[in-house]
């Protein structure tokens, strides 16, 4: 019931006039970079995030929150029209909806991945509203040991666990983790890594890592593989509204989706991949007419998209209720609300529940926006699309400078964007997640923080950090992780061998 | 990815990796024995994180070494390194510019110009490709040279950066502007400049943030 009264609450918020317009905007940006090809919504918000500088807080979230839903929105309408998903979550997306474009059925895939979001959205943001309460109540009861067992487990889930080589996301990890350590040690006042530049002694900046790596690196990535064919974006033709068939085929994909997006999304493991993947493989099997999927399936389409939607809602459970970020999306919602010294947790909750709540209630409000704008305005995304590629790269090389320079206008902040941006290109070179960097960046000194607590607490015994059952437990579950990426190598290999 | 089995040798990239996870390593280690102890709190100081890292980063960087040398050498797609050096070399000019106070807007038209000449490229182009390297290597010294301070005694060459600087902005611009593509870098370049100055007056009277004020800007 409480949980009513204090959404009832957040509605108050979010329906003020001048939210509704910080929504709005919030949307319409976060569209209009999102559908650019090659942008995820994680550089949508970093590209985004100086937009927001001047306003107050809740203002500022909220026009926030449009842009990350407005991101994702964009990057399925990319996926579906020129294949080209601005992230792995997508990939499903582009595999079917692009097929269904090529046939002449662009608009149904549309259609369905917007409605599908908007359904995937709104009842994942009612999870979200209905749970959030429960995970805060189990939130206070955490020591320091349990939030640092805890980010250890993100930490292991985000780099090692679900990527390909869990030797190149812990490698990611660790180098985001080193520079966490850059610049002022919060506890003791001392300098680390900062080799007398005064710049670095607040430490390096989520968002210019961010910026650094998926803007300036994936820029770099892609001209420097030169033969890469530009690639065709597919008109929309026909109507765009959905047959009475497709209704059909695609409600009961949109809500298996969420069912699949949004607890995997909420489980500290990061990435929306997994659940897309699996919605993707049950629709398969589900479906009246399983020849279709490889050829444009418009369930292919419609559950993927619910489930990559309600993981995007579920992430944000972990991270408002307990500060955690899972993803490289997230970890850059926490940079937005670090810039006003506010740290979510459960604490955030019961003493700013009119930004919290307000905050999720313009989650509901924004879907609205999306799923009534975006259908109407699909023609002008479209010719967004059609910017030539190096005038297109170029602007985004110039949003990523203007960005960085208006958050702190010095030359070694802009210098740090294109060691990053040098970093990125490596790293996609060699095949290595950038996920995890940024996650290690923010979450290394407030794991290091939660670990200095814990200890000072015990007066400096260790074993203090497995004497809490949670602690214990959330750490085996960690060691267990980080260890069964190997064994379940050694057991493909067996597999393989076999046949 | 799949590995492909492995050519006779070692991957010479993942060994190379593997060396710098370790120089990493050894840096943060020398960092946190410079801080000294003396912090007497109880459980851990400032420095205990470090190591931690640096161990992780050092036990990497031994993984790498090993599976540098179990996975044979790798076929990988090649680079255009030229491509990479008009878009480092524009954000490496625009840093210098401001640095010499030329301001926002020609900073980035520029940045927006080499962006797409890069993207254009054409390994054809050799003269024009040419002097976009030399001029990312240029500045790649301007900014590098300081940061070896701390290793080397380098205060001799410190006077010649500035105008090794000028020399490479030069050499980015006349290869910008070379035959055959003068044409489309003009086009390139009012493109650039009409897209930052909307861009600087909608940061700065629209959300009035502070951008970099060159002589240009401040007419605005």
């Amino acid at each position: 019931m409480d949980t009513f009264l204090a959404l009832g609450q957040g509605f108050l918020v979010a329906l003020e006039p001048m939210k509704l317009l910080y929504a709005l905007i919030g949307v319409f940006l976060g569209t209009l970079v999102g559908v650019l090809p090659g942008i995820g919504p994680a550089l949508t918000l970093a590209l985004l995030l100086p937009v927001t500088f001047k306003l107050d807080p809740t203002g500022s979230l909220i026009m926030f929150a449009g842009i990350y839903y407005g991101g994702m929105y964009g990057g399925s309408t990319t996926s579906i029209l020129i294949n080209t998903p601005g992230e792995s979550a997508s990939m499903i997306t582009a595999l079917e909806g692009n097929r269904m474009a090529k046939a002449g059925r662009g608009g149904p895939a549309l259609a369905t991945a917007a409605i599908g979001s908007f359904v995937a959205g709104t009842l994942a943001t009612i999870g979200l509203a209905f749970f959030a309460p429960y995970l805060v109540a189990l939130a206070i009861k955490f020591g320091p040991e349990d939030y640092f067992a805890l980010m250890v487990l993100a930490f292991v889930t985000v780099s090692a666990t679900f990527g390909d080589s869990p030797l190149r996301g812990l490698t990611s990890l660790f180098v985001g983790l080193a520079l966490g350590l850059v610049g002022i040690d919060i506890l003791s006042g001392q300098s680390r890594l900062t080799y007398g530049v005064p710049e670095l002694l607040d430490g390096v900046e989520v968002t210019t890592l961010a910026v650094g790596l998926f803007a300036v690196g994936e820029a770099l990535a892609v001209a420097a593989r030169r033969h890469a064919a530009p690639e065709e974006i597919e008109p929309v033709r026909g109507s765009l509204w959905m047959t009475r068939e497709d209704w059909a085929r695609s409600w009961k994909p949109w809500v298996r989706g969420t069912a699949l997006g949004f607890p995997i999304g909420a489980l500290p493991a990061g990435g929306a991949e997994i659940p897309t993947f699996l919605s993707y493989n049950i629709e398969k099997k589900l479906s009246s007419k399983p020849e279709e999927f490889g050829h444009g399936a418009i369930e292919g389409v419609a559950g993927p998209e619910a489930a990559n939607n309600a993981s995007a809602a579920g992430t944000l459970m972990p991270l408002l209720t307990l500060g955690l970020p899972t993803s490289a999306t997230a970890a850059i919602l926490l940079a937005g609300f670090q810039q006003y010294g506010l740290n979510p947790g459960p604490l955030l909750f019961a003493e700013k529940p009119d930004l919290v709540w307000g905050l999720i209630a313009s989650l509901f409000v924004a879907n609205v926006m999306l799923v009534v704008l975006n259908l109407p305005l699909v023609g002008l995304w479209v010719r967004l699309l059609g910017i030539p590629q190096p005038w297109l790269y170029a602007g985004i090389l110039v949003f990523a400078a203007m960005g960085t320079m208006a958050a702190n206008p010095s030359p070694v902040e802009l210098m740090m964007l294109l060691v990053f941006g040098l970093l990125g290109l490596l790293m996609r070179r060699y095949d290595y997640p950038v996920a995890p960097m940024v996650v290690g960046l923010i979450l290394g000194p407030l794991a290091e923080a939660q670990l200095r607590r814990a200890l000072s607490i015990s007066l400096g015994d260790p074993i203090a950090l497995v004497q809490s059952p949670i602690a214990a437990t959330l750490l085996a579950i960690a060691a267990l992780a980080l260890v069964a990426p190997f064994l379940m190598k050694g057991l493909d290999r067996f597999r393989a061998s076999e046949d | 990815m799949q590995t492909q089995a492995g050519r006779r040798g070692a991957d010479t990239a993942t060994l190379v990796i593997g060396v710098l996870l370790i120089a990493g390593a050894e840096a943060l280690r020398r960092d946190a024995a410079g801080m000294g102890g003396g912090i007497a709190t109880y459980g851990i100081g400032p420095t205990a994180m470090t190591y931690v890292v640096a161990i992780g980063l050092a036990v990497l960087g031994a993984g790498h070494l090993i599976a540098g040398f179990r996975s044979g050498a790798q076929e990988r797609e090649t680079t255009d390194l030229a491509a990479v050096a008009w878009i480092a070399g524009g954000v490496a000019a625009l840093i210098f510019g401001l640095d010499r106070g030329l301001g926002f807007v020609p900073g980035v038209t520029l940045l927006f110009a080499t962006t797409a000449r890069g993207f254009r490229n054409d390994p054809s182009l050799v003269a024009s490709n040419r002097m976009a390297m030399a001029g990312a290597l240029g500045f790649a010294i301007v900014y590098g040279v300081p940061m070896l301070g701390l290793l080397l005694p380098i205060e001799a060459v410190r006077p010649l950066l500035t105008p090794l600087g000028w020399l490479s902005l030069a050499l980015i611009l006349a290869g910008l502007f070379w035959p055959p593509r003068t044409f489309a870098s003009i086009k390139d370049v009012v493109i650039g400049l009409v897209l930052s100055l909307l861009v600087y007056l909608a940061f700065t009277k629209l959300l009035t943030l502070s951008l970099p004020q060159g002589p240009l800007e401040r007419l605005l």
